[in-house]
């Protein structure tokens, strides 16, 4: 319903100034799991892990999603990659309509959209040299014939600096970066046009980190690939992403351009999370004044009622309390969720020439 | 100001199956009462086991092997028994996740109670009551009932508060804090951070904070230590550790990190890997890593030297230079 | 208790106890007619048909089961063929003596089992865990009957200071008891060492010593309410291993408990006897994991009460 509601030009959140050839494009989309019943007859309870989502991604564009953790934003990544079906909403890559592939349409589709996620460890096989691995790939795929295969898969591993000699070793001869770079090499040599990069660099040192985002920027430069980047370091976003979307309890609180929104956040959520970076990650002081929200997040399972932030927001009026805010679209071209944006304390953005808001 | 914690020439041996490894050499902090010295460093620098030496907390196969650990004016020896309990009494922990640090089947009132039962030697129903005081301190509410809930049932901020409110039951005058935010959501963050600095002024403990955040650290530490290899390689205050870096590691660190204000195109890492504990660099341990090695670094390894307020361990401190981009 | 949680399980426990009851009637069906395995090969057709009406063996199937099932849940397994008394009363008769039997093996083999277990994890690769990790081995990898045999031959024939078979007495049960009891106290002290080193090495132990808790009451405070609950579950689920071991102990040394009916019932063909033994041994087998089932979620809070209700 809210797919058909929000069309396609709807409050949207379409990339501002980007073309209507997006390579992703996800509209409405929403995933609820049902959970074991808690009485002997009660109802199954259902906790709505990510609630009516729209966005578009351009290639070589990077959308950074950021939130606490539990907020859905890994379930965003494993949904655009079809780990988990959708309850509801559709996807469309490249202008074909995901949610109708079958499993073999899948298989050709996998190739263009790659994953890397925190654990490197986990993702290889601890029996196979890295080099076969990367190989493995393709040759799932069926690209290409044996020679050429480890030709590419050693031009790939080239690429990410693990040239040589190390590309013959076994995943537990490397450091967790060089691990982390088989990964990523093992996704990129497939060629996808996508990558959902899930935390890619949480597990390493911060020495280490800025190794792995150069080198996933250099790739993404040149082959221009789209990046849904997902992380909850807000410096590490600030640096990587072109727009970010905010997450709380499943839904998109704020969807800018990276710079507008690390300048001036909208949403009191948005402005709680930049606001609580240490002064010391800013070389010229904070920006943001930081703001207390109360308590923690609440349960998915039991979500307050209008806006899901109100328990816990500074700024909550009797309206956030009763109705829930649609996000919609601002006079600078990003998108907020919250009734009083335009009117908070030190609100940067007036308001709009009234969005195209919903009748429902 | 007298020294509430002294740590001298701390070196932690780890028994393995192939000979030792010294995951911390020649460590030596002070931290005087009511102060907050920051614990910086990538994961295996040693900085969790010369907090784990400082509560006597050895597992299998890890001992002191060499230097001693004063607290109060007095050398702690990790045999005695009185020594062990002046420790109980004096200090408390906590720890980075608290899931896993808490009992499960122990309710939260049960477990407050038994660590001030343990560190005041009072009765149990006293205890009991103290215990539930405690948790609201730590600002948990209702705490009446809260006290009756098992760790399952309350949420990770609400946990970690638990924690804290063992870990100061008693009014220790130390408490280490293990990476304490780290498992923590960020907005959950800033609330347990005041949490700490709130009690901290009341109780008027010395706090030793160990993280691996180097924006977190400045925000929290009077002084800062930073690690590197089981060493510590810098010592200086806050303020002047981010304004002027003097170890090439320091340095390296901050210019790894994006910064929320700046664009810069690509960032600086530190090129290389933390060496392995089995195979220690002869000299400076930075040096395969530093820009500014010389033949020197790699034969000597530099000791920590006090420089301008602060303490250096390198043999080519950076110079003071100006914010450039 | 989490009443949804006790409420599955016991609907769990009557559906195995309904499948083994139907299960005794199937595998009776199957074998054949029972007139040709009751009654003596030389009898004439007109008495094999007597039989099969009195049995009710003319009549359709599902009404056999019917009634056979009505007849089980009276406890009426029907006539013993040897002593012509009900089967059940039969059965009954020798169950406190079993039960006797049972229950000091299995008090003797906990007060063992569980402390040893606890000692060795806690000395781990010391001599008390080397010693009790030996006794393990050799308690599960001893034949009960061989176990049994020699104690007789040592105590009973050698020494001559314990009876060697029989009931009545304290010193008749010495040996039974043991022979039983080391097999299930092995088998307890090598899991209860398992669950503590694994509980020893939690985070919360770290926690309990930081604050200062002295060994004593970190093991048996701490560990131990948490190692406790996957050894509960051991325990239930090797009374089976048990009830097997006292039928060849019975014999071993004339108890005349249900194992040894059992022996003789099956050797004299007396199926109403061996039918009401297994469903007895079925009951006890559920009723024994509904037990540890219920236990289990008594003893973990995590079970008993369930964790969703998360507050702010």
């Amino acid at each position: 319903m809210s797919a058909v509601r929000l069309g396609l030009g709807g409050p949207a959140i379409d990339h501002p100034g980007s073309t209507a050839a997006a390579l992703l494009q996800v509209r409405g989309l929403s995933k609820r799991f049902t959970l074991p019943r808690d009485t002997l007859f009660g109802p199954r309870p259902e906790l709505a892990a990510v609630d009516d989502i729209s966005f578009d991604l351009a290639a070589g564009e990077t959308l950074a999603v950021v939130g606490e953790s539990g907020c859905g934003k890994s379930t965003v990544g494993n949904l655009v990659l079809n780990l988990l079906s959708p309850s509801g909403g559709s996807i469309r890559f490249d202008g074909e309509d995901l949610a109708a592939a079958d499993d073999a349409r899948w298989r050709e589709r996998r190739r263009d959209l790659q994953l890397i996620f925190q654990d490197s460890r986990s993702a290889l096989d601890p029996r196979l040299t890295i080099d076969c691995q990367v190989a493995e790939g393709l040759e799932i795929h069926g690209v290409a014939t044996a020679a050429d295969r480890a030709a590419m898969a050693a031009a790939m591993l080239e690429a990410v600096g693990l040239g040589g000699d190390l590309a013959r070793r076994y995943p537990h001869e490397l450091s967790g970066g060089q691990q982390q770079r088989a990964v990523i090499a093992r996704a990129l040599v497939l060629e996808p046009k996508l990558v959902v990069c899930d935390e890619p660099v949480a597990a390493l040192d911060v020495s280490v980190q800025a190794q792995v985002v150069n080198l996933l920027r250099d790739l993404q430069r040149n082959f221009g690939l789209a990046y849904l980047f997902i992380s909850h370091d807000l410096s590490l976003v600030r640096h990587v992403a072109d727009r970010v979307a905010v997450m709380y309890l499943g839904r998109f609180v704020e969807v800018a351009e990276c710079e507008a929104l690390f300048a001036a956040p909208a949403h009191p959520y948005a402005r709680a999370l930049i606001g609580a970076v240490p002064a010391a990650r800013s070389r010229h002081g904070r920006r943001v004044p930081p703001l207390r929200l109360e308590g923690e997040p609440p349960s998915p399972l039991n979500p307050p009622s209008g806006c899901a932030l109100n328990p816990r927001c500074p700024f909550a009026t009797d309206l956030c309390r009763s109705d829930r805010p649609a996000l919609r679209r601002l006079a600078d071209g990003r998108s907020v969720a919250c009734h009083h944006a335009e009117a908070l304390p030190g609100a940067v953005v007036g308001p709009d020439i009234q969005p195209a808001r919903a009748v429902s | 100001m007298s020294t509430l914690l002294d740590i001298r020439d701390l070196t932690v041996r780890i028994d393995l199956a192939d000979g030792p490894v010294f995951p911390v050499r020649g460590v030596s902090l002070a931290l005087g009462p009511g102060e907050t010295l920051g614990l910086v460093g990538e994961s295996g620098c040693g900085k969790t086991l010369t907090c784990l030496s400082v509560m006597g907390l050895f597992g299998r196969r890890v001992a002191i092997d060499d230097g001693e650990i004063g607290f109060q004016g007095a050398r702690l020896d990790p045999a005695s028994r009185a020594d062990r309990s002046r420790r109980a009494r004096g200090m408390g922990m906590i720890f980075q996740n608290p899931m896993t640090g808490l009992n499960p089947v122990r309710t939260l009132g049960w477990q407050v109670a038994e660590a001030y039962q343990i560190r005041t030697g009072s009765k149990r129903r006293a205890a009991n009551a103290r215990a539930v005081e405690l948790l609201d301190l730590v600002g948990i509410p209702e705490p009446r009932r809260r006290a009756r809930d098992f760790p399952h049932q309350i949420s990770g901020g609400q946990q970690q508060r638990a924690m804290i409110a063992m870990a100061i039951a008693g009014a220790p005058s130390l408490l280490v804090a293990d990476e304490p935010t780290t498992a923590l959501d960020v907005t959950v963050q800033a609330q347990i951070l005041d949490l700490l600095s709130r009690l901290q002024r009341e109780i008027g403990m010395g706090m030793l904070f160990v993280t691996h955040d180097l924006g977190l650290v400045a925000e929290v530490a009077d002084r800062v230590a930073v690690m590197y290899a089981g060493r510590v390689v810098e010592l200086a205050s806050a303020a002047d550790l981010f304004a002027r870096p003097r170890h090439p590691y320091t340095r390296g660190l901050l210019d790894s990190l994006p910064f929320l204000d700046d664009d810069v195109e690509r960032l600086s890492p530190i090129l290389g890997t933390v060496p392995s504990l089995r195979a220690m660099p002869a000299g400076c341990a930075f040096a395969p890593r530093c820009p500014h090695a010389s033949t020197t670094c790699g034969r000597v390894a530099p000791e920590l030297t006090s420089l301008e307020g602060g303490a250096v361990a390198c043999h080519h401190p950076l110079a003071v230079r100006t914010e450039a981009a | 208790m989490n009443l949804r949680y006790a409420a599955i399980k016991l609907l769990r426990a009557m559906l195995t106890l309904w499948l083994v009851v139907t299960f005794v009637f199937v595998v009776l069906r199957l074998t054949g007619d029972p007139t040709q395995q009751l009654l003596p090969d030389d009898v004439g057709p007109e008495i094999r048909a007597y039989y099969r009406t009195a049995w009710g063996l003319d009549r359709p199937l599902w009404e056999q089961y019917g009634r056979y099932f009505e007849a089980a849940l009276r406890g009426d397994f029907g006539i013993s063929f040897r002593n012509k008394q009900p089967a059940i009363d039969l059965i009954w008769q020798r169950v406190p003596k079993t039960l006797e039997l049972g229950l000091a093996t299995f008090f003797c083999a906990v007060a063992l089992g569980i402390p040893l277990g606890v000692l060795a994890a806690v000395w781990r690769d010391s001599w008390v865990d080397r010693l009790t990790m030996s006794f393990a081995v050799f308690g599960f990898s001893m034949p009960n009957f061989f176990l049994g045999i020699l104690l007789i031959l040592l105590f009973a024939l050698n020494l001559r200071v314990l009876p060697s078979s029989g009931y009545g007495t304290w010193q008749h049960m010495v040996m039974p008891v043991f022979t039983l009891a080391t097999a299930f106290a092995g088998a307890i002290a090598r899991f209860t060492r398992s669950a503590m080193l694994e509980v020893l090495s939690r985070d919360y132990m770290r926690t309990a010593e930081a604050e200062g808790a002295s060994r004593l009451r970190r093991v048996w405070l701490h560990a131990f309410p948490n190692a406790a609950i996957p050894v509960v579950t051991i325990i239930g689920f090797s009374l089976g291993g048990m009830i097997g071991g006292a039928v060849v102990t019975e014999n071993v040394f004339a108890w005349p408990g249900v194992g040894r009916l059992l022996t003789s019932s099956v050797a004299d063909r007396d199926l109403s006897i061996v039918q009401g033994i297994v469903v007895l041994v079925a009951i006890t087998m559920v009723s024994a994991n509904l037990l540890v089932d219920l236990a289990y979620g008594w003893l973990d809070p995590r079970v008993r009460v369930g964790g969703r209700e998360r507050s702010r």
